[in-house]
């Protein structure tokens, strides 16, 4: 095992940046909230391993932990079998992270920042090592012009270049493709694939796109609220709702009320509305109460487009777990 | 060995991001000759009126006298300027602080490496005046030279240790590192960089000799307008040089506790 997590405990104070008097007010009653609640996992050498979440579930609270940057109140985390908290200078030449939204120096070219990064991780032959990295990355056109020039993808691929300038033997990646248009999120995910597959490259990844988690990872930790609430292979999570059924309703127009009723309805185990595309995902205990879904839409003169059974998804795997959406602001809790 | 490495490192990448907006060179060029051209006149004026002299300052010496005062403060200001605080304050908002806490880098070597940059402009700016007095106000700075840098590089690692616990205490706290510019403000006053603090009454002159800044200045004056000896200067260097000590051990106190801190809440 190359990352070993024991009942990891990290509370924060609940005021995260208080002025003065919340200051004066915490140390004298000090209130605080767990971010991360007795997480314990394992990943193995050369495995890609899923944390997913939503927002605020946590992952990002662990990767710091993990990376070394944050202590947590309780628990120990090994990383390639030293304590990361007591011999972090042992394992940080050989680990490295890329976080969500590019890190770099942005007053620098791409070549600067790479050369930087290769002398602080004292890597001899690093004129051949950033020739790889930017053949790799088709970065060569713009390699050795300022970082505030670059597109977005083209950060992205930078910052990703500058994470594996070491040769890391485990990855952590914090929601690479946050923010990044469908085509370079595809290839940025192609890639972490290839990275993965022809250098063994361990990776702990953290997102909220499913998609994302199910294509990659070989396991995935289900996260929220701190929690690790199930680990297992994508198929396996998916098998956890072969009993449900899932179904697809496209209508308009549907209000808060609506989903509300129908998140309230027996037999009804979950609900998550996608606006943009007018479409209301039902997580059903059985088929039958389909006909109570659209005797409620008609009475309320709801014009239905569209319903269709889908297969399982994680995002389902998820609400099945929570009762709630992954990634859809509009979802139904 | 390893500190000393890491240290150049960030000196270089905050020397090449800051230069790299080329009017950087001009406003550091600018500011410091505007100083200087600015008392220049205004002490011209006064000795017109017909003002003889107080203390080292007189007709003949006034542009010496504010030279020498005011390349002593660039090795005061620039450590203490906010650009070195908020440079904290920026990496850990643009993330990059996380990429070097990361890596095997020597954590320490950050804030001394970010003050490279201070010592670079400085140095740009000292330069800048010399030749501008030369070419422009007729005036060749003499003295020990050696001295005179020996005394600039002292003081200008004693006002870092007060820099880096200001910026240690910024990247904890964003609005203590306004701090730093309240604090240069009083220095540039207190110090006598443009005035003879002989001028004021004994017990004030005697509080303000109290603060290293005005030792450094002092002792700038003594040796390239009394081209004064090693051992002349030596009380002011050793007082600089005790400030330094205290400061340098107070700012790694101050940066452990911030990293302790950050361990404790996230960078």
């Amino acid at each position: 095992m190359v990352i070993e997590v024991n009942g990891v405990w990290k509370k924060f104070p609940k005021i995260k940046k208080p002025n003065f008097l919340q200051s004066i007010k915490q140390f004298i009653k000090p209130q605080y909230k767990w971010a991360l609640k007795n997480v314990s996992f394992s990943v193995k050498r050369g495995e890609i391993f899923g944390l997913l979440g939503p927002n605020g579930a946590g992952k990002t609270t662990l990767i710091k932990i993990l990376l070394g940057l944050m202590a947590p109140d309780k628990g120990k985390v090994r990383i390639l079998g030293y304590d990361i908290q007591k011999e972090r200078k042992e394992v940080s030449g050989k680990i490295n992270a890329c976080f969500a939204r590019a890190n770099l120096y942005w007053t620098l070219s791409g070549y600067e920042n790479l050369k930087l990064f290769a002398k602080i991780y004292r890597i001899e032959d690093y004129e051949e090592k950033i020739k790889d990295l930017v053949k790799l990355f088709d970065l060569k056109d713009k390699i050795y012009r300022h970082v505030d020039t670059y597109s977005t993808g083209e950060i992205m691929r930078l910052n990703l270049a500058r994470a594996l300038i070491n040769d890391p033997e485990i990855l952590f990646l914090d929601e690479p493709t946050l923010g990044l248009d469908p085509y370079i999120s595809l290839k940025l995910r192609d890639f972490i694939a290839k990275l993965n597959k022809e250098f063994k490259t361990t990776i702990l990844l953290t997102t909220h796109y499913m998609e994302e988690a199910d294509r990659l990872c070989k396991r995935i930790a289900i996260i929220d609220k701190g929690k690790i609430l199930k680990i297992d292979t994508p198929e396996n999570l998916k098998l956890e709702i072969k009993k449900e059924k899932v179904i697809e309703i496209r209508a308009n127009p549907i209000t808060q009320e609506i989903l509300n009723e129908i998140k309230e309805m027996r037999g009804v185990e979950g609900i998550i509305y996608i606006e943009e595309e007018e479409k209301i995902r039902i997580l059903l205990k059985n088929i039958e109460i389909i006909e109570k879904i659209t005797n409620l839409l008609n009475k309320n003169k709801i014009k239905i487009v569209e319903i269709q059974t889908d297969r399982p998804t994680l995002e389902d795997v998820f609400l099945h777990l929570t009762s709630k959406g992954l990634r859809y602001q509009n979802e139904v809790f | 060995m390893r500190f000393f490495k890491d240290m150049l490192l960030i000196g270089v990448k905050e020397v090449k991001g800051y230069y790299r907006w080329e009017l950087n060179y001009f406003w550091d060029m600018i500011y410091p000759v505007l100083d200087l051209v600015l008392f220049v006149t205004v002490w011209y004026a006064i000795f017109q009126g017909g003002f003889q002299s107080v203390g080292i300052l007189n007709k003949e010496n006034f542009i010496g006298f504010l030279l020498s005062g005011i390349l002593a403060f660039q090795f005061i200001y620039s450590p203490l300027s906010s650009q070195f605080t908020q440079s904290f304050i920026r990496e850990k908002y643009r993330r990059t602080l996380q990429n070097l806490l990361i890596s095997p880098i020597s954590r320490i070597s950050i804030p001394y490496g970010k003050s490279l940059l201070s010592l670079v402009r400085s140095t740009y700016s000292t330069v800048i005046l010399i030749i501008f007095s030369a070419l422009f106000l007729g005036f060749n700075l003499t003295g020990n030279f050696i001295l005179g840098i020996f005394l600039f590089l002292l003081t200008f690692v004693s006002f870092s240790g007060l820099g880096l616990i200001l910026a240690s205490l910024g990247a904890w706290r964003e609005d203590i590192a306004s701090l730093s510019w309240l604090i240069s403000y009083i220095l540039e006053i207190s110090s006598g960089v443009y005035y003879p603090i002989e001028a004021l009454p004994q017990n004030i002159k005697e509080i303000l000799m109290l603060i290293p800044s005005t030792q450094a200045v002092t002792a700038a004056r003594l040796i390239f307008l009394k081209n004064a000896t090693f051992m002349q200067v030596l009380p002011h260097l050793t007082y600089i040089s005790i400030f330094g000590i205290i400061t340098m051990c107070l700012a790694i106190i101050c940066f452990k506790f911030v990293e302790k801190k950050a361990m404790l809440i996230g960078i």
